[in-house]
């Protein structure tokens, strides 16, 4: 069972949840950038938590399935379109085999996640098929994918979507199940309102308050490894250089010239910049969502606060999983 | 008791930090809690971090609230908690016993881009800069910015100099660099902004071995001067 790459797109990749493990021998976690909409795709089609699905950033991808599949998209940036006829995202959905599937453009959000029935094969390293190309891990032979490129699904049979006996007439090519998932459940990862709490150094800076006050956006100097963002400058009270301690993604470090880095899945596991702020963990995947030129305004929330939202959001998720999974065997 | 203190670094992560400053003291105490963690992991314990003065420990909030469903406190609260319990039921003493790894250098010039400008700044010769960088027996105080890369202290005086005001986009995978007080090993080619002074054959990241760093927390390194030839005839080993 195979999928043909015919059009790669821009920097679109092999992800599942992440490399977890190694960070203390300097190997970033990775992953999904929007586990949210990552972890939407595998429910919706009965996948494992941590199948390998493609990442893709904005449109452009373009593939032909060379079996019968079922599929769904989940996230922004792009839809999923055969023969110029535009399929609900957040649904399953079955293909006919050698039908010609694009990502065409949307305006709204920025990265989507195509799961496969049974997910993705990749190379597997250190326990993930998670691409990070500066160390050649994971992905397609430890890259982005390329035109051309033929992507192997798992075999192995698992959890079968309980339909009706026949999908397609001849004028078909693709059918939609009857039951998706309410639209108010993600709509919360389309907006630039990003949550945050003031990060270990906060005190460090003379003005921090900037950051709530001021409007940033998000630089073209920004991809998988972290944001460079573009707005008031915010200085540090002295300039001594702060010992190199771990980060991680979600972070936002204020660089010398006084401007502030988000980091993001690929970034780097430990660094010494002082830490102005985190972005709430629910909201990372909002971050995720927002392409380069976009606005992204920052609102005060507590740890405590974050937390409590965090865990709701897991209990959220782990309901709404046991009752997609009612549609599988 | 261990001085320490404890902060969040997100929802499923807490640092503790051992010391403001970096020292051989600080750092030993940071891999003997790493030591024991990974020892007898608490449940919903993920992975840890160490730095040069602390360890960031990473956790399943998921699990801790399970495990403590009647709480009021926070699930960060919790694990601070039971870090401070950990810790103070240790001495946080480190094994003895640390591997030296012995690892080649090419010092040539060919390979050593900056070794003049070291050798300038530092009021040395480079014949100096090779000869102090040679005869000393360097502490690995961690692993981090890429994978493998071996932060490596401290430098033999007078070998210190500040990091560059401009990294370069591209240093040359193996790259053996001083900034600081530091030195460390460039395991690919990445942006960089310590000064060049030699480049080694030996591979600092395999994803086959285990573990994948040739270099981790707690070792001892000491450099090997090698000439052009060594280099070439190593390197397609």
């Amino acid at each position: 069972m195979s999928v043909r790459i015919i059009n790669a797109g821009v920097q679109s990749s092999l992800q599942d949840m992440g490399r977890t493990g190694f960070q203390w021998q300097g190997v970033p976690v990775s992953g999904a950038m929007d586990t949210f909409s990552y972890r939407l795709a595998n429910m919706l089609i009965g996948n494992d938590v941590n199948a390998v699905v493609i990442e893709c950033t904005g449109a452009g991808l373009n593939f032909v399935p060379e079996t019968e599949l079922l599929l769904t998209l989940c996230g922004g940036g792009s839809v999923l379109s055969i023969n110029e006829q535009e399929l609900p995202s957040y649904r399953p959905v079955v293909v006919k085999a050698f039908s010609v599937i694009q990502l065409k453009p949307i305006t709204i959000g920025f990265r989507s996640y195509l799961a496969v029935k049974n997910g993705f094969e990749g190379q597997a390293d250190l326990g993930s098929v998670s691409t990070y190309v500066s160390a050649s891990l994971g992905g397609s032979n430890g890259n982005f994918l390329t035109d051309g490129t033929i992507l192997e699904i798992n075999k192995s049979v698992h959890r079968l979507m309980k339909t009706p006996g026949k999908l397609f007439d001849e004028q078909q090519s693709y059918y939609v199940e009857g039951w998706g998932i309410t639209g108010k459940l993600f709509d919360y990862v389309f907006s630039n309102q990003v949550r945050v709490i003031k990060g270990p150094e906060w005190n460090n800076f003379k003005e921090p308050g900037k950051l709530f006050s001021g409007t940033f956006q998000i630089s073209q100097q920004s991809d998988r490894m972290g944001y460079r963002l573009k707005g008031p400058t915010i200085v540090p009270v002295s300039n001594e250089e702060l010992v190199s301690t771990a980060v991680s993604a979600g972070l936002i470090q204020c660089t010398p010239d006084g401007n502030l880095l988000l980091l993001m899945a690929d970034a780097q596991t430990t660094g010494g910049y002082p830490r102005i702020a985190r972005v709430a963990a629910i909201d990372i995947a909002k971050c995720a969502q927002l392409k380069p030129g976009s606005e992204i305004n920052f609102v005060p929330v507590s740890a405590e606060e974050a937390e409590e939202l965090y865990l709701k959001r897991e209990l959220e998720l782990a309901r709404l999983k046991h009752m997609i999974d009612l549609q599988y065997y | 008791m261990h001085n320490v203190n404890i902060y969040p670094l997100s929802e499923t992560a807490l640092t503790i930090e051992f010391a403001k400053d970096i020292s051989l003291a600080a750092n030993d105490k940071v891999i003997a809690a790493f030591q024991l963690l990974k020892s007898s992991p608490f449940p919903g314990y993920r992975e840890a971090v160490p730095a040069y003065s602390s360890l960031t420990v990473y956790y399943n909030p998921v699990e801790i609230r399970r495990r403590f469903p009647y709480e009021q406190r926070s699930v960060a609260d919790i694990v601070t908690d039971l870090l401070l319990q950990i810790l103070s039921e240790s001495n946080l003493e480190t094994s003895t016993e640390r591997t030296i790894t012995e690892i080649p250098v090419c010092y040539e010039d060919e390979y050593a881009p900056d070794i003049w400008a070291v050798a300038d700044y530092c009021g040395l010769t480079t014949e100096d800069v090779v000869a102090l960088h040679t005869n000393h027996l360097f502490h690995v105080f961690f692993t981090g910015f890429v994978p493998g890369f071996p932060y490596l202290g401290t430098n033999p005086e007078p070998l210190e100099i500040p990091r560059k005001k401009t990294p370069l986009l591209s240093v040359p995978a193996g790259s053996v660099a001083v900034a600081g007080k530091q030195s460390g090993i460039y395991p690919f080619a990445t942006p960089g902004g310590w000064y060049i002074i030699g480049r080694t054959p030996m591979k600092m990241f395999e994803k086959s071995a285990s573990p994948p760093g040739k270099l981790k927390a707690g070792d001892q390194v000491r450099f090997i001067s090698i000439d052009k030839n060594q280099y070439k005839s190593l390197l397609s080993l």
